[in-house]
Formats: C-alpha cells, structure tokens, sequence
C-alpha cells in the first residue's frame, strides 16, 4: 500500500476543514496548509475561537436566536415592540431584519423550512415552540412569517398561518416583489404577479 | 466513433425544458438543483449566484414550476447559464397539500429516474401530474397514477396478469401482491407465500385500468376510502421497495392526511 506523503496532523486539520459547508478538499487543503505557514499565536487565537463559539453561545429560551445569555438581549429589551414576532428561518435572518431598522419587535428563530424532499417536517424545526409562545403570551397582536419566499418558505408560512389562526392573532407576511436595483425584465412570473397584486399608490 | 471523438462533438451548451424536482444550497450564493428534463434525463446542475434576492436565475428555478433552461457542460456538474418560466404552476404553491403532493412525486422522479438518460415518458408522467394538482383534480387519484407511471417508466411496472410465482394467468379471486416478486401472485402461491399479501379484485381492477392508460376515467368514479387505501398501500410497499429505503416526503404527506402532525391547530 503506498504509503501517505501527508502528515497525519495535516490530514486531520484537512478532512476537518472539508466538513465546512462550500468547502471542497481543495479549498479544505489551502486552508490548512494557509494555518501551517501562519504563526502559532494566529493558530491558537483560531482554535480558541471555535471552542469559545461552542462553549459561550446558545439558544435563547424564548425566541431561540443564537446567544451568549438566556434570553437574548432583544428579548430581554425592554425598548422592543412584544406585541409583534417576526418568524424567520434562520438566525442570520434575524441580523438581515434588524439590519433594515424598520422593525423592533420581537423574533422567533425556527432552524429550518418545511422541505418533505428533505425528510424536514414540522416537528424537525420550531414551530410548536411558536405555538405555545403565542399561545402563552398576553399582548401578542401580530405574528410576521418571514420565512423565505420560496416553495419551503411558503409552505412553512402556511402550516404556521393555519396553526395560530385559534388565536386570533394578525398573521401577516412581508411584501415579495421586485428587489430594489433589479431588472423587470429578467424577473419570474410568480414575482411580478406578487409585485403587481401588491402595488401601492404614489 | 472513439469516446473522445463523441465528447468532442457533444456540443459545450444544451438546452432543454424541465422542472426542478430537488434544490440544495451550495457555496456561498449557489443552489446545486436536480432538475427532470425531457431530453436529458434526471441532469443535477449548478445555478450559480441564484439564491441572492437580484439573481436572474433564482425566481426560474423554483420546484416544480416547468422551465426552459440553457446549461452549461461541465468537469463535474453542469452550469446553469439561463433559466426561463414557461409554466409557474401558481396555484399548486397556494396550498401545503399540494405542495407535500408535488414533493413526494418529485422525490419518486429523483430516485427512479436516470441521470443523463432521455426518458420523455417519465418527464410527462411529473408534468401530466402537476398540471393535474394546478387544475384542482383529486390529487390523491393522481398521486396513485403518477406512483405507477414513475414504476412504469423506469421499468418496475408490477405484474397484473400473470403469477409471478408459478405463471399461471390471473382470474379474479383470492388472488395477493408480492411486493418482492414484482406484482401479483395467483390463490395457490398467495397461500404458500407469507410476505405476499392479500389484492381485492376491485384494486386489481383500478390497477389494471392506470396500466392501460385509463387513470384519467378514475376521477369520475366515486371510489371508497378502503379501495383508495389498499391501492395507497399496494403502490407505496412496492415504491419502497424498489428504491429500497422511506419515501421522506410520504411520511409527512401521510401524517397530514391521517391528521396526526398537521390535523387540529395547535396540536
């Protein structure tokens, strides 16, 4: 059997790069030997910072947004809006949102989309975490389904619309259209239909 | 002609006109999307840059709706060069059912379909099926036709006429199903036979009718919840069988339909 050229430790540090999402053995081996070539003190700081991710941050128990303390600070600002959550898929949905500065209530992360090609149903994200959250709430008037507005964004929205009707709450979901910056004419049919059934007046 | 020879000739950009049956995210802005085409087979390629919202390819790639698309040939995977929306199939993303529905046939197509392989049939078996679910038919009906035509198209039609234990014709009665043999077995070697099971002759009827082409005629017929169970039952054995693991997107289809997930709100 021949015999690898490769040390162990390298193969190691390559094999854990490649598990990275987007990252190719390539890409994997660049990155490691980007490490080897580097000083110590850059290796340590690295490594440090990925045990310290792991170690420090969590989910909050309320919106279950990633967070070094329970519950997160935007559930625990007493600034924010707690009669509107706005529901998302994702965590870096949650900065995207906060980003716009339009919105200050409250989220709720689900970790996941509705995708049954994917074997992911309701029970493998939050969604009866939702539930119970607007079931128990007192001032909740608005619930905001900001999942992505594609086919497993919109199916999730509906099965979440169809679980919190009980409540009476207002469900409502963002406006989809044309982005800003981009081409009429390049634009899907379903895209230009929303844009044009939810046209505003000037 | 030498291999070389063909893949030099084997022009570097095709067209075709598909429907995306499975997407992933890829890289950092990248979908790697599975699409059923009807020239090209099950082709998985590369849509690069479409999941940023000013993508000229996102809103053309979404499941299920049929598209006309420009590839790229690539080392690896195919390159997705342009994307156009022929049919948007609207009305099938207003409701989850048909949605589960669209999934579950898409996850038939993926796992029965060849990739690289014309097989046109199997292309108007998922179009003929979701065309059904956006003119509002009974997509439990067209759920059963699309399973058998997805069998037939990939060749693992089952048996209805003949035993496939002893060859014997079938003759209405008594007779069962062996999944694992690969369709119906006659009264004597049901009875020998434990893992075959038992096929009314109503079932047997409705199977023989999608066989012939005549799926379409069940519409109109007012089958009984039993029927339509043992033939859900009989279809989905067999698919599970011959792709040799869970249809995913059957056991969430099916949890809403028993009400068990999806049922009462709230629950």
């Amino acid at each position: 059997m021949k015999t690898s050229i490769t040390a162990e430790p390298v193969n190691r540090l390559i094999n854990e790069f490649s598990r990275l999402p987007g990252i190719g053995p390539k890409s994997a081996a660049r990155l490691a030997y980007f490490i080897l070539r580097g000083g110590e003190h850059e290796a340590r700081s690295l490594a440090e910072a990925i045990v310290d991710v792991k170690e420090r941050i969590g989910l909050c128990s309320e919106c279950f947004n990633l967070s070094e303390r329970d519950p997160c600070p935007i559930c625990s600002d007493p600034e924010r809006d707690r009669s509107l959550i706005c529901v998302v898929e994702e965590p870096l949905d949650v900065i995207a949102l906060d980003r716009t500065n339009e919105y200050s209530g409250l989220y709720h992360v689900l970790h996941g989309a509705i995708s049954p090609v994917d074997g992911v149903g309701p029970d493998q994200i939050r969604v009866h975490e939702l539930v119970e959250r607007v079931r128990s709430a007192e001032k909740i008037e608005e619930v905001i389904l900001a999942t992505n507005p594609n086919i497993e964004g919109d199916a999730t929205a509906m099965y979440i619309a169809r679980q919190l009707a009980q409540f009476g709450v207002k469900v409502t979901r963002p406006a989809s259209g044309l982005p800003v910056g981009g081409d009429l004419e390049y634009a899907d049919e379903v895209t230009l239909g929303r844009a044009l059934s939810g046209r505003r007046a000037l | 002609m030498s291999n070389t020879g063909e893949s030099r000739q084997r022009s570097r950009v095709y067209r075709c006109e598909g429907i995306v049956i499975r997407r992933r995210d890829f890289g950092e802005a990248d979908r790697l999307v599975t699409v059923l085409t009807d020239d090209h087979g099950k082709v998985r390629a590369l849509a690069k840059g479409s999941r940023r919202t000013k993508s000229r390819l996102g809103g053309h790639l979404e499941p299920y709706a049929r598209v006309r698309l420009m590839l790229a040939r690539g080392r690896n995977l195919d390159i997705i060069t342009s994307a156009q929306v022929l049919e948007p199939m609207t009305h099938l993303r207003r409701e989850e059912r048909s949605i589960l529905y669209a999934s579950h046939w898409s996850e038939i197509a993926d796992q029965l379909m060849a990739e690289s392989e014309q097989n046109r049939f199997g292309y108007g078996v998922l179009v003929r099926a979701l065309t059904s679910l956006e003119l509002g038919r009974d997509p439990v009906i067209t759920s059963r036709i699309c399973e058998w035509e997805f069998l037939a198209a990939s060749g693992f039609q089952p048996e209805l006429f003949q035993c496939t234990g002893c060859g014997r014709q079938i003759e209405p009665g008594g007779n069962g199903m062996h999944i694992e043999a690969g369709g119906v077995v006659c009264p004597q070697c049901h009875a020998l036979d434990p893992l075959s099971r038992a096929i009314s002759n109503d079932a047997l009827r409705v199977l023989r009718a999608i066989g012939r082409g005549d799926g379409g005629l069940l519409y109109d017929r007012q089958l009984n919840d039993d029927l339509l169970k043992e033939i859900e039952q009989l279809l989905i054995g067999y698919l599970r069988s011959v792709i040799e693991r869970d249809l995913q997107a059957w056991q969430i289809l099916s949890s809403l339909e028993d009400g068990t997930t999806w049922g009462t709100p709230g629950h």
